[in-house]
């Protein structure tokens, strides 16, 4: 048992370790002998476990994929307050998708020009979040909280926010356009929610003038 | 003479793009592209120089004459939904038509000349900017209420950027058809966001 144990310990640490590599130097440009003394392991140990660096590389991506599926479960029961609600549902899908930049890009730089198929789990995670948020705004229209729109479009104008912002902390290390924080998260859930045309005399009432 | 110098340029511009776009920046060369466009390696260099200038030129040259067909200089009307769906199509046109490049040089980003990478992004900020005058140009008019105009033109530019890398990576976009129509729904949930109007 314990053996057992301790060889999954070995493959766990040489895999965390060979996806910083891969995710720094890309394929090329990583040698199994960094990846080993990152690891401390010995390099006959990596090739024992993996055979090969491509061996070693597919097992990397097959857990890293398997790791996203299992973070994009989000539980979207509207509340009575969509503001409150979306604001929830956008800062854990901005902690989601920033913590998966790095094998975001990792896959589109290495993967997708040789393996497109590679892209289906992720592009699957990301239907399933577009299909979750769907969800909710049909939800809340059915309890009457928001009025009747596109659920399906709205799902995708929410996600695209996010996802504009996550792709260029993968490729920039960084955003420029927008910085992410629980206030700019809830600013742009306030305009996303109320947009900008709008009575007039109802924004003032609800104000507190006239 | 020079219009003869010309068209050689021109010709052996466009199979650089070519095979740019189907090789990538990496692994293009020079001997190839003199063999398509039918002349000796010599004058590809003589035209332009090396492989990182030809590929500048080019790729810059096709950014901006997409770029120029990109129309983004609205004037507010009172029909803000209009406004924003003729941009919004503009948008995705050329975004579209950009993925190809885009793509590449996502995928090179660490080879490729410097001057390469800035041209996409400096479109970026061009884009970002004429969408926030018009925000801030509507709100001078008093045709929108008062908004953040840099949140609204991520906001508007982030929904045609996913579509643009969805092109870019599978060629197409499951999760939304850029048509009038559609682009019009977009707009309309923008504008008026999802609240309830307590009014009607």
């Amino acid at each position: 048992m314990t053996t057992i144990y301790r060889i999954e310990r070995t493959k766990e640490k040489i895999m965390a370790a060979a996806f910083d590599e891969f995710s720094e130097h890309g394929f090329a440009g990583t040698t199994t002998k960094e990846i080993a003394r990152k690891a401390s392991v010995n390099v006959v140990t990596i090739f024992r476990h993996f055979n090969t660096k491509e061996g070693l590389f597919s097992a990397v991506i097959e857990k890293k994929t398997k790791d996203l599926m299992k973070a994009v479960q989000l539980n979207l029961e509207p509340s009575e307050d969509v503001v409150a609600d979306l604001t929830k549902i956008g800062i854990s899908l901005h902690k989601n998708m920033t913590s998966n930049a790095k094998m975001v890009k990792l896959i589109t730089i290495e993967v997708s020009k040789h393996h497109p198929m590679i892209w289906k789990p992720i592009a699957n995670s990301y239907l399933d979040s577009v299909d979750a948020l769907a969800g909710y705004f049909y939800n809340a229209m059915k309890k009457g909280l928001i009025r009747e729109i596109n659920a399906d479009i709205a799902a995708v104008m929410f996600f695209s926010f996010f996802y504009r912002n996550m792709m260029s902390y993968a490729f920039r290390k960084g955003d420029p356009l927008y910085q992410m924080d629980r206030g700019s998260i809830g600013k742009y859930v306030s305009l996303f929610v109320n947009g900008f045309i709008g009575d007039e005399r109802r924004y003032d009432e609800k104000r507190g003038k006239h | 003479m020079t219009k003869r110098g010309e068209s050689t340029r021109e010709k052996i511009a466009r199979a650089a793009l070519s095979v740019l776009i189907e090789r990538g920046f990496k692994e293009s060369t020079i001997s190839e592209i003199a063999r398509k466009t039918r002349v000796n390696e010599i004058t590809v260099f003589r035209h332009f120089g090396s492989k990182d200038r030809l590929f500048t030129e080019v790729i810059g040259k096709t950014i901006r004459s997409r770029f120029e067909s990109l129309k983004l200089d609205f004037e507010p009307t009172e029909d803000i939904t209009r406004d924003l769906t003729e941009i919004g199509l503009s948008l995705a046109k050329y975004l579209i038509a950009s993925a190809n490049l885009t793509r590449l040089i996502m995928l090179e980003l660490d080879i490729i000349p410097r001057d390469l990478r800035n041209y996409t992004s400096n479109a970026m900020y061009i884009i970002l900017t004429s969408l926030e005058n018009y925000f801030v140009k509507a709100m001078g008019k008093g045709l929108i209420s008062k908004i953040d105009p840099h949140l609204a033109a991520v906001a508007f530019y982030s929904f045609f950027y996913r579509i643009m890398l969805s092109y870019a990576f599978r060629q197409r976009d499951l999760l939304f058809r850029v048509d009038r129509v559609s682009v019009r729904r977009f707009v309309i949930l923008f504008a008026y966001g999802i609240q309830k109007d307590e009014g009607t």
